[in-house]
């Protein structure tokens, strides 16, 4: 089913009619196709966590529409009828290991499905699935999740999220605080989901490196509004607009623009480490070949 | 729930700002007794006129004002219906079952909308125009006496100072939590009342688990910086009695002597 993500006009207003009112959202328009890989970057505070919260109807437009798949949010819709849209939406918070409260891992794990009405076998292949995706020992699960390492807490609570099946996942920075094996881990979790299980993906995240290399398309918010959206290549060749928007130029396009005015230009731009060496390697058997 | 009582500190460089918070506490106080001997209309007027004066002084719009009678507005319309409607004495208008609607209960009314609004615009002068750190401070100044009788009174404004601290943090994280667990199907507010109080079980523990970690993170931190129970600490804001202190005091002293003449 398509599950296409559409903003339209949406715009969101903290604490309408009071002195202390704040725009965080001005006339946001969006789409997000289903199954692809999205990225959302800007600074502290342009808006982007509340743009995710209107993915599952935690926030509702001020004024404007968000539809997913068929649903469509406005600001008179009914708070009651939110769950089907909230099981197809995974929300994975920052530091999302704060939700964790049950006594047992798998318990917890079982918190989201159990409340979407999943019992019995179902509900423990659902666990074991989960279990297996963030690749979670499974003599973990009997365990308190409160004494377990950091990076585990985070898989846990992100297995706690997958356990629900969403069709959209949406992350905000759920890299912070792990080490780099960690980060890396997380994030080919999430790639392999967005390949693999065919999870239309929204990452929100500081980390350009990151975006550059796994996401398909780029949205770049600052003061409320969406000022691009684009695919990773094309924001990241553009510097002016890099700088002009305080966002950081990936290692991969600062090596490969070194090199160039040096006088060695290759034949791509690559934004995957991995795929930057190998066309290095490639322009120095070639040039070899040309001696 | 976030502008209740806590947060709504306005910065500013009013005259009331500008006071001694232990000051600005003894006439909130004295004001909000005074509320209660006043019992006719002139005794009224002369206490609305004072709030008045003290809310012109602090230079803030009355759109707060309004703001911080709306979270009270509830408690109002509830006690104010009560005394409506099962007031008893007086004339009688109407009457059905044990529900009567009579000129002593109307009256009663309307004279308990007047006190509440009048505590609710004194106490928000305070809270608008006095910072959390102030208050502490104020309390701490406050109970100084009590130091003879050996009551700890650093390590109970500290307390006090590092409560109010951690209020806005721990109403983020409550709000984090919240859309957390909303997230993975918990409906805040739905069903019975079983269902309701089981629903809070994935909200508490977190937070307890949060508020513990953040007490244990804090206590490192001040031993770290030297910290000493019931040791004399200054602070960096030295807070004097001021003439508009006096003057202010005066005011309410002055207040309630013309409410006793006038009470009837």
């Amino acid at each position: 089913m398509d599950n296409a993500i559409l903003f339209k006009n949406v715009s969101h207003v903290y604490q309408e009619n009071t002195p202390l009112e704040f725009h965080a959202l001005e006339d946001v328009s969006l789409k997000i196709k289903s199954g692809s890989f999205v990225s959302i970057i800007g600074k502290t505070g342009s808006g982007k966590s509340t743009l995710i919260k209107h993915i599952n109807a935690l926030l509702k437009p001020t004024s404007g529409s968000v539809t997913i798949g068929d649903k469509k949010i406005t600001s008179h819709t009914n708070n009651k009828h939110l769950k089907p849209l909230r099981q197809k939406i995974g929300m994975v918070f920052q530091f999302p290991e704060q939700q964790l409260f049950a006594e047992t891992v798998e318990e917890d794990i079982a918190f989201g499905p159990s409340n979407f009405g999943v019992t019995g076998d179902e509900l423990n292949d659902t666990v074991m699935h989960a279990a297996n995706l963030v690749h979670l020992d499974h003599d973990l699960l009997k365990k308190s999740p409160f004494d377990l390492s950091g990076g585990q807490k985070r898989r846990v609570a992100i297995a706690g999220v997958l356990a629900m099946n969403p069709e959209i996942l949406v992350l905000d920075e759920p890299t912070a605080g792990l080490d780099l094996e960690g980060q890396q881990y997380i994030l080919d979790l999430i790639r392999r989901l967005n390949r693999e299980e065919n999870m239309t993906i929204v990452l929100v995240s500081h980390q350009m490196d990151d975006v550059a290399k796994y996401s398909d398309r780029v949205v770049v918010m600052s003061g409320g509004k969406v000022v691009k959206k684009c695919y990773p290549d094309e924001l990241f060749t553009d510097v002016n607009f890099l700088n002009k928007y305080d966002l950081q130029v990936p290692e991969t396009v600062k090596i490969t623009k070194d090199l160039a005015d040096k006088g060695v230009t290759l034949d791509k731009l690559s934004l995957d480490a991995d795929e930057l060496i190998n066309g290095i390697i490639n322009k120095l058997r070639n040039e070899d070949k040309d001696e | 729930m976030n502008n209740f009582i806590f947060g709504r500190y306005l910065p500013g460089n009013s005259l009331i700002h500008k006071m001694n918070p232990a000051a600005k506490m003894l006439i909130a106080f004295a004001y909000i007794i005074m509320v209660f001997f006043a019992n006719n209309l002139i005794t009224y007027i002369v206490m609305a006129a004072t709030v008045l004066l003290f809310v012109l002084l602090s230079k803030c719009s009355f759109g707060y004002f309004i703001e911080g009678l709306m979270p009270m507005l509830w408690v109002i319309i509830f006690t104010v219906m009560i005394q409506v409607f099962f007031g008893s004495g007086g004339h009688v208008y109407f009457s059905w079952g044990i529900v009567k609607l009579t000129s002593y209960g109307i009256l009663n009314a309307i004279v308990l909308t007047i006190r509440f609004m009048l505590i609710i615009a004194m106490s928000t002068v305070l809270t608008l125009t006095t910072s959390p750190l102030e208050i502490s401070q104020g309390i701490s100044a406050l109970l100084k006496p009590l130091k003879r009788f050996n009551f700890p009174v650093e390590t109970f404004s500290l307390m006090i100072s590092i409560s109010l601290r951690f209020v806005p943090t721990l109403t983020d994280e409550t709000k984090l939590i919240m859309d957390a667990q909303r997230s993975r199907g918990v409906d805040f507010g739905d069903g019975g009342l079983i269902k309701r109080v089981k629903a809070f079980v994935p909200l508490l523990i977190p937070l307890f688990v949060s508020a513990f970690k953040h007490a244990d993170d804090l206590s490192i931190a001040m031993e770290a910086r030297g910290y000493q129970t019931n040791r004399e600490r200054s602070h960096f804001h030295t807070f004097k009695w001021k003439p508009n202190d006096f003057v202010c005091m005066l005011l309410i002293l002055v207040m309630a002597i013309v409410i006793f003449i006038y009470r009837s």
